[in-house]
């Protein structure tokens, strides 16, 4: 299968602040791709990157193949773009917004335009000014897909809105990447919004990715335990053989009990049961807990992992 | 597609601030036209687009700069552009390529409406009116690349606006700065920008042009600076330390400022103690030099005090500037130095000085102070006779009629009979004054001012004489706005006719006749007759191209026979090199030739002294112990093919 993005050790500086340090990751033709990551993890700087609006310090990027340089705007053609912010013209209508941006995608269909915001509820002649952040997020998806891309890219496109917009705004997205099986690049730090429509994902801190593939062997390979702390015997647990197969993404103590959350590094085939089956010294106390996808996105990137990954 | 979508969207966003703009351009030009129309030999027209470029065309460029480039930055649409298929400087591009064309629009629809409001004394030629469109859209150029530079640079752009004009302000202002050196300050020259025809200043345009250009990069380098990241940390809201370094620049600026002001101030003309006459009321300072001088010296101070008192008192001024005179022994007798800028300054010699004389320079005295007084307002345009009139009719009468001596009324009367003589017979000698000073001289003109308001003396009393000097001549400019206002609401006629009881019509006509009449009185006429039948001509010889000839004489005058003329008496041509522009021109001693008073049309050949396109001013007189000062018979600008 094609690739349609490729990052290769991508790296990106802002003075002596690195914001991608390395950041590899290859997204193919048709997939709906999740671009996890917390706040100031380097998402926007690496769409920033992938669109050639900033350049890359190194590393090699390429979209459609096509290397991207600043001011490719081929590239930007055939991607439709939906920001975390829209900074749409407050004197415009959604009529004056796309006798605007017409004349910068050869590839515009007005009557998807038109059909597109018909469904999406949104007021033909009204000045943009007095729209809500939903209805601009919906409006700024329709104008992306109006352009007929061969890519989506959303860069935390629902940020600042409520539940209920939210949950709406996922739903269309959805829908239409269903519908049109465009190849989407959907950026967020929002897990539950990844759950419902990736194929695959990446997360990404500190300007790198830590787990790129498919969202259940991510579940599948994390693994959590705790005990009451009356009961743990010092130096027990993880033992020898967790040392050696898993990555300690947690060991804290919360609620009396202490916790542990392991990632499975080199046996990507083992089960939960399984790993305790290589646990037969474990105290009677120890007990099996279940991670939701945000208990794991939440030990990968949190400040645990960080300092677990700081001593390692 | 892209460049047409963004002008498109820039059209539809800012084009009816655009025409509203330009609108409001036109109103203020049509106001100044209106404004210079009123106001007789003052100005051209097309002054009016100079005075558009120093004023209000910074506040359209700053607008521009804003609606265009901050608004955009400030509100992050320009995030929204920068993430459409386009390349990242193409939409700065577009901007200020509209910005420019705004301006090539407004600079054309100025010269447009300052055509409309010439007339044929403005000589408008294609060649002219493409140099002065070519000077405005430099000068456009040049401002509309400085606000595009610092409409970039987000709320900063504050303080740059705030160090340029400090900067402006200090070479303008700054007195070891002669500004009108450089471009692009040269180029906007009070007098070169407008009534410059032969020379286009070229490298002035290019200076400029570079300096545009400077800022221009400039203001592209910072929109790419770190990916256009620098040109939006700048967008963003001051911080407390912006503030702090906004207020640290104000307060350095007001510093800069204070020093500027400090130096130019002049330290005013003081007087010392040896060789000093005062006189505490009104102030008057005299230097007489030596003792020898000081018997004449304190009468002629006598004779200022005695005009002075009067004249303060009658026009009701509570204070008077103070007044210095300082004698000159070994000058001619009407080569006077005159200055108002702090009292009342003159410098000549009265040692000679019969009573004619003596009044000439007490005219000089009095014409100083009242324009000291009124702040510069008595000698503006159309006013100017009024004040040369009054102070001389005061001088002679010290404001009674039956002071005047004969002699001197006739010796005057006699000037104003011969230059109303030379006019054509639908002349205004009212509005068409300053140009009589300009071509007759200023000794004649104030003659013929004299016999105006002797005229009005004569016709409509004294008082009414009194009561124009009150209206024109006693208040000075008005301090504020509203002032300024409340004098507009009250046009110079209207005063005129409600101190004097004359409407425009009726004295300018009536006044005609009475000077006609006055040349049949025997003293004028006696003195008529001193004054040679005889009419200047002026000629370019360039028959020889390499050495071009002025070429003056005088043809018999016709309907008038030749009569006795003083055999000392001569014909004196005078000439003086002008600049490119025209303003009223006092030619010099230095220059002149004399010659007997005959009919000869090649009386003064002047060759090998100008070339080519030289502008030379031309005046022939006629100088006779029968009049005290030269009398002149005509004079011309003439260009040397």
């Amino acid at each position: 299968m094609s690739h349609v993005i490729e990052f290769a050790q991508v790296v990106k500086r802002f003075g002596r602040l690195s914001v991608l340090d390395g950041l590899s990751l290859s997204v193919q033709a048709g997939e709906v791709y999740g671009f996890l990551g917390r706040n100031g993890a380097g998402k926007s700087t690496a769409i920033r990157v992938l669109m050639g609006i900033t350049p890359a310090d190194g590393g090699e990027m390429r979209v459609f193949g096509e290397r991207v340089t600043p001011g490719a705007i081929s590239v930007r053609r055939r991607i439709g773009y939906v920001a975390q912010e829209q900074h749409m013209y407050p004197w415009m209508s959604p009529r004056a917004l796309s006798r605007f941006v017409r004349g910068f995608y050869p590839t515009w269909d007005e009557s998807r335009w038109r059909e597109l915001n018909e469904r999406f509820g949104l007021p033909e002649k009204q000045r943009l000014g007095t729209f809500s952040g939903g209805m601009k997020a919906k409006l700024a998806l329709a104008m992306a897909l109006a352009t007929r891309p061969e890519l989506l890219v959303l860069d935390e496109p629902t940020a600042g809105m409520d539940p209920v917009a939210r949950r709406e705004f996922l739903d269309l997205v959805r829908g239409e990447t269903e519908r049109e099986g465009v190849t989407t690049f959907f950026s967020t730090h929002l897990i539950d919004e990844i759950e419902a429509v990736a194929d695959r994902i990446a997360i990404v801190e500190g300007g790198r990715a830590i787990y790129e593939g498919a969202l259940a062997p991510l579940v599948a390979r994390t693994v959590g335990y705790s005990i009451a702390m009356q009961d743990d015997v010092p130096g027990s647990f993880p033992g020898p053989f967790a040392a050696e197969n898993m990555r300690v993404l947690e060991d804290a103590v919360r609620g009396g009990r202490r916790r542990l959350v392991m990632f499975l590094d080199s046996a990507p085939s083992l089960q939960h049961s399984a790993a305790s089956a290589h646990f037969p010294h474990l105290n009677p106390g120890w007990s099996h807990e279940s991670l939701s996808l945000e208990d794991v996105f939440v030990a990968l990137v949190g400040p645990h992992a960080r300092t677990a990954a700081t001593a390692s | 597609m892209a460049t047409k979508a963004l002008i498109g969207k820039d059209l539809r966003e800012h084009g009816a601030a655009a025409i509203g703009l330009l609108v409001a351009s036109l109103v203020m030009v049509a106001l100044a036209i209106a404004q210079n129309r009123s106001a007789a030999f003052s100005m051209s027209p097309f002054e009016v687009v100079r005075f558009a470029l120093i004023t209000f065309v910074p506040l359209i460029v700053l607008t521009l700069g804003n609606r265009l480039i901050v608004r955009e930055y400030l509100s992050g649409t320009r995030l929204f552009v920068e993430a459409l298929p386009v390349g990242s400087m193409r939409p700065l591009l577009v901007k200020y390529g509209l910005g420019a064309a705004f301006l090539s629009l407004l600079a054309a629809t100025l010269l447009a409406a300052c055509v409309l409001g010439s007339s044929a004394a403005d000589d408008v030629t294609p060649q002219w009116l493409g140099q002065l469109l070519l000077k405005t859209l430099v000068v456009m150029c040049l401002y509309w690349s400085i606000v595009f530079c610092f409409s970039l640079c987000g709320h900063l752009r504050i303080v740059l606006y705030l160090v340029t004009l400090g900067i402006v302000a200090m070479i303008a202002w700054m007195p070891a700065i002669d500004a009108t050196r450089f471009a692009p300050f040269r180029l906007l020259d009070r007098d070169l920008f407008v009534f410059e025809r032969d020379v286009v200043p070229v490298a002035d345009m290019l200076w400029t042009l570079a300096l545009a250009a400077a800022f221009l990069v400039t203001g592209f380098l910072i929109a790419r600076l770190g990916n256009g990241s620098v040109a939006d940390r700048l967008a963003r809201p001051m911080t407390r330390r912006d503030f702090v370094v906004l207020g640290v620049l104000l307060i350095a600026g007001s510093g800069l400022a204070g020093v500027i002001a400090e130096n130019r101030t002049r330290e005013p003309i003081r007087f010392g103690n040896t060789s000093v006459l005062r006189v505490p009321e009104p102030a008057i300072e005299m230097y007489f030099a030596s003792e020898l001088y000081r018997e004449r010296s304190e009468a002629f101070l006598a004779s200022v005090q005695t005009a002075v008192e009067p004249m303060q008192a009658r026009l009701g001024i509570d204070a008077l500037p103070i007044v210095r005179l300082a004698l000159r022994p070994t000058r001619e007798r009407h080569d006077i130095d005159y200055g108002t800028l702090d009292g009342v300054y003159v410098a000549g010699n009265w040692l000679e000085n019969d009573s004619y004389d003596d009044a000439v320079l007490v005219a000089v005295v009095l014409h100083g102070l009242l324009t000291a007084r009124t702040t510069g307002r008595a000698p503006f345009e159309p006013h100017h006779w009024v004040l040369d009139g009054f102070t001389r009719w005061w001088a002679e009468t010290l404001g009674e009629p039956q002071a005047l001596q004969t002699s001197h009324r006739d010796e005057l009367l006699t000037r104003a009979v011969f230059v109303a003589s030379r006019l054509d017979d639908d002349a205004d000698l009212v509005t068409g004054w300053q140009g009589i000073a300009d071509n007759f001289g200023y000794p004649s003109a104030e003659a013929l001012a004299f016999s105006a308001v002797l005229y009005i003396a004569e016709t409509q009393g004294v008082e009414a004489v009194y009561d124009l000097g009150r209206a024109f001549l006693a208040e000075p400019v008005a301090a504020s706005v509203l002032g300024s206002f409340s004098d507009r609401s009250r046009p110079a006629w209207q005063r005129f006719t409600t101190a004097t009881g004359l409407t425009r019509d009726d004295f300018t006509r009536d006044w005609a006749a009475w000077l006609a009449q006055r040349s049949r009185d025997p003293g004028v006429a006696g003195r008529l007759a001193l004054i040679p039948a005889l009419d200047p001509v002026f000629e370019v010889d360039s028959s020889d191209a390499a050495q071009p000839a002025i070429v003056a004489g005088y043809t018999p005058r016709r309907g008038r026979v030749v009569s006795e003329v003083h055999e000392e008496a001569v014909c004196v041509f005078r000439y003086g090199s002008l600049s490119a522009f025209d303003y009223e021109y006092e030619v010099g001693d230095e220059d002149k030739r004399e010659t007997r008073c005959v009919a000869d049309e090649a009386a003064h050949v002047l060759s090998g002294r100008h070339g080519s396109g030289d502008r030379v001013y031309v005046a022939l007189e006629f100088e006779s112990p029968d009049f005290h000062q030269a009398l002149r018979l005509g004079s011309q600008r003439l260009v040397i093919p």
